[in-house]
């Protein structure tokens, strides 16, 4: 027993990078604040919520092979929902605002899921992107022509709300409440994905037609799954819209569903901390490059142009760099305790 | 199959050799990143080439859109912000004070406006801002400036109107400046069919719906209004239906799609059968977008036209001129409208004696007058301007001023 538990701990290596990079990304924000001026924990607190629009996308892609181009929507229908319950229901409460916002993306994730996974024929991956970037693109025209919500100009959110007794304005309080809800959702996501169901997510993404042969309904887990993620970046919208005093048809369309997608390559994509990484990155990439004198008129196309060639000799993301395939791909139940078999080639 | 895929893996292992390795990639981005750092990086800041050291410099923000979409309108407005620092500053600056411009270009994107105006306000500390172009993004940005940041917002792009935001200044046209002019003018002349088209905002329906209660007072027949999506390219049917119905007059704002509605319009032979079109926000800065043979004899109306025959005028446009001799961003209304909104920021400043506090500036600024300014004489009621309008029309590459309208009141959050 003890010579098969040596073994097998040999071909596990003796520790993980990516619990230890998880810790030190985290603990690198909490201490952001005792350094950073308003603006950048301001700004900070911003990327922290499009991050957890990345790891709704990062969800459905990264770990189930759902190539969803709809993450867009469901984050800013949570901002609509928000707005609607402040405006029109004078609602401050920010427990029913956020119940609303993760409410709505609950039903829509469900509704809009059921159409795509659940028809007769197994939907490709094309299918799923094509309809779930036609859904932002609807949303965002509904949305443009829609009067009584302000139609292309959106609306502004006067109120102020309180969460944990604090008074969420932009600032160190914002920040650490964004970042407790950041906190959430990520452990709940990596237990997610670390769970059996995780594990045949991962399935699914590497070979659907093994999954069918092994008797799984492959598409009810992958409805969970976007479901699920529809709900995260419902309520990353509706508190993002809380935080910038606004919502518009723009944050429903396709745009923000492309750059969920575009962190979550440039992090690197099947891990979830990759997500916030890429996140941070590009959003401090397009912060900072307009400030260049020499490309102030071509930041836009300079910082493309970087994501391009990171992309494309580090298809791996920013996490690749320091944490290899096989982790990335992920461990299933408790170290030691099985053997592992991972093939390396098969998540290139 | 194991075999299969061990080549695979160490095949890819080799590429990664041959191409770049992991260690190589991360020295080479970390010593470019020092390098661009080191030669290039520099702030969107315009200094004086005097400070006042006791008082420092006043500090003026511009949140305007250097690149992307918009990019052509925001960098007319921020170099002629540039004219009218130079122009202050060369005289002793505002009260002894220098004017200091800084500039954060929100890329043409609603959301980012937001992360632009907080760091305008909380980064570089400005005392004002001005700027923003659609509605859209005043309405992204006016909470984080004008209740957050506690700073006056002059916003210079002309309005669908009912912005009554306190600490917020619009310095360009709304309804109510416009379409009386404008359909007074029409009709004066001889239009008696219209037809009212938009692209489907709030903007061009506003405007629309004040043309329709000045033509329905005056029992005139609306043959149809219409509108449509910001991104559509092909007009054929709309096109039909008003040369089949003997359009005599559009009044249009259609914006999404323009190019495609006036060439086809102008293609149709819409013009030669005797057909008009009012559209009040086009002037000499717009043939960028729609070049001048496809508008011929268009009727515009606006405060002000970058070839109008007055003194003021003409210094400005030489000033301008002489400080970016080959820009292609011609200094059209919009940039008109943020040197007036500069130059009530400069008197309400005088008023206050130097008090720069957001309160002081938003008491002071209603009924200061301007005696000149771009387009003529200009006075702030409330928090809209009251301006000259002058009727026009397009005459190969300038607009031939039709008709005057003297001090025009916004009647606006009255």
């Amino acid at each position: 027993m003890c010579l098969k538990n040596k073994i097998n701990m040999n071909k596990i290596p003796k520790y993980r990078a990516l619990p230890v990079f998880e810790g030190a990304v985290f603990a690198l924000l909490l201490f952001v604040p005792l350094i950073a001026d308003k603006f950048v924990i301001s700004s900070l607190t911003v990327f922290l919520l499009l991050s957890m629009l990345a790891i709704s996308f990062e969800l459905c892609w990264g770990y189930t092979g759902i190539l969803t181009f709809g993450q867009g929507f469901f984050f800013g229908i949570g901002g609509y929902v928000v707005a609607i319950l402040m405006n029109k229901a004078q609602v401050i409460n920010f427990y029913v605002l956020s119940a609303g916002a993760i409410g709505i993306g609950i039903l829509l994730g469900l509704f809009f899921g059921a159409f795509l996974f659940l028809g007769k024929r197994v939907p490709t991956i094309i299918f799923i992107a094509i309809g779930t970037m036609t859904l932002s693109y609807l949303g965002e025209r509904f949305f443009t022509g829609w009067a009584w919500v302000g139609a292309a100009n959106g609306q502004t959110l006067w109120e102020v709300v309180e969460v944990f007794g604090v008074e969420f304005i932009p600032g160190v309080k914002a920040f650490y409440v964004v970042m407790f809800f950041l906190t959430i959702i990520y452990l709940l996501c990596r237990f997610v994905v670390r769970s059996q169901l995780g594990l045949v997510c991962s399935g699914l993404r590497q070979s659907e037609e093994r999954l069918k042969f092994l008797g799984y309904q492959i598409q009810v887990p992958k409805l969970i799954i976007f479901t699920f993620a529809a709900a995260i970046a419902s309520f990353a919208g509706g508190v993002f819209s809380l935080h910038e005093g606004f919502v518009g048809p723009t944050s429903l369309g396709f745009t923000f569903s492309a750059y969920a997608a575009l962190y979550c390559l440039f992090g690197g994509s099947g891990t979830l901390i990759g997500a916030i990484i890429g996140t941070i990155a590009i959003e401090m990439a397009r912060l900072y490059l307009s400030d260049i004198n020499m490309i102030k008129h071509y930041w836009q196309i300079v910082l493309g142009a970087i994501l391009i060639v990171v992309i494309l000799f580090r298809p791996h993301g920013i996490v690749g760099l320091f944490v290899g395939t096989r982790e990335r791909i992920g461990y299933f139940g408790f170290r030691g305790t099985r053997k592992l078999k991972v093939k390396a080639d098969k998540y290139v | 199959m194991e075999k299969e895929a061990k080549s695979k893996y160490a095949n890819s292992v080799k590429e990664g050799i041959k191409g770049i390795s992991r260690r190589r990639f991360l020295c080479n981005s970390v010593l470019a990143a020092a390098g661009w750092v080191a030669t290039t990086a520099g702030g969107w800041v315009l200094r004086p080439e005097w400070a006042n050291a006791a008082t420092g410099p006043i500090k003026i923000g511009a949140l305007l859109p250097i690149s992307g979409s918009s990019a052509s309108m925001g960098i007319g407005c921020w170099q002629m912000m540039q004219v009218w620092a130079k122009k202050v500053n060369d005289n002793g600056g505002v009260l002894g004070r220098p004017v200091e411009l800084y500039i954060e270009d929100y890329g043409s994107e609603i959301p980012k406006a937001v992360q632009a105006a907080r760091r305008l306000a909380q980064q570089r500390g400005v005392h004002m801002i001005t700027g923003t172009f659609w509605s859209s993004t005043r309405i992204a940005v006016k909470k984080q400036i004008t209740v957050r940041d506690k700073l006056p917002f002059f916003y210079p792009a002309e309005y669908e109107g009912g912005e009554c935001t306190r600490n917020l200044f619009c310095t360009s046209n709304v309804p109510n400046h416009v379409a009386n002019p404008l359909v007074s003018h029409l009709l004066k002349t001889g239009s008696k069919r219209f037809a009212l088209l938009g692209s489907d905002y709030t903007f061009p329906r506003n405007f629309n719906k004040a043309y329709r209660k000045i033509l329905e007072e005056k029992n005139i027949d609306i043959v149809f209004e219409e509108y449509y999506p910001m991104d559509q390219t092909s007009f054929a049917s709309l096109i039909a239906k008003i040369n089949n119905e003997k359009i005599d007059c559009v009044l249009s704002n259609v914006v999404g799609g323009w190019l495609s509605f006036y060439k086809s319009l102008f293609e149709s032979g819409y013009y030669e059968n005797g057909g008009r079109v009012g559209c009040h926000f086009m002037d000499e800065s717009m043939y960028t977008f729609v070049p001048s043979k496809y508008i011929p004899g268009l009727i515009s109306c606006m405060e002000s036209y970058l070839h109008l025959d007055r003194p003021y005028n003409k210094m400005v446009k030489k000033a301008y001129y002489d400080m970016f001799p080959d820009t292609k961003a011609e200094p059209g209304y919009a940039p008109g409208s943020t040197w007036r909104g500069l130059q009530f920021y400069e008197q309400a400043i005088i008023k206050t004696n130097g008090d720069l506090r957001t309160e002081a500036i938003t008491e002071a600024l209603p009924g200061i007058k301007l005696k000149d300014s771009i387009g003529g004489p200009a006075e702030m009621v409330g928090n809209h301007c009251k301006f000259n309008i002058y009727v026009a029309r397009n005459v190969g590459k300038t607009y031939e001023i039709l008709d005057q309208y003297d001090m025009v009141d916004p009647r606006e959050c009255v």
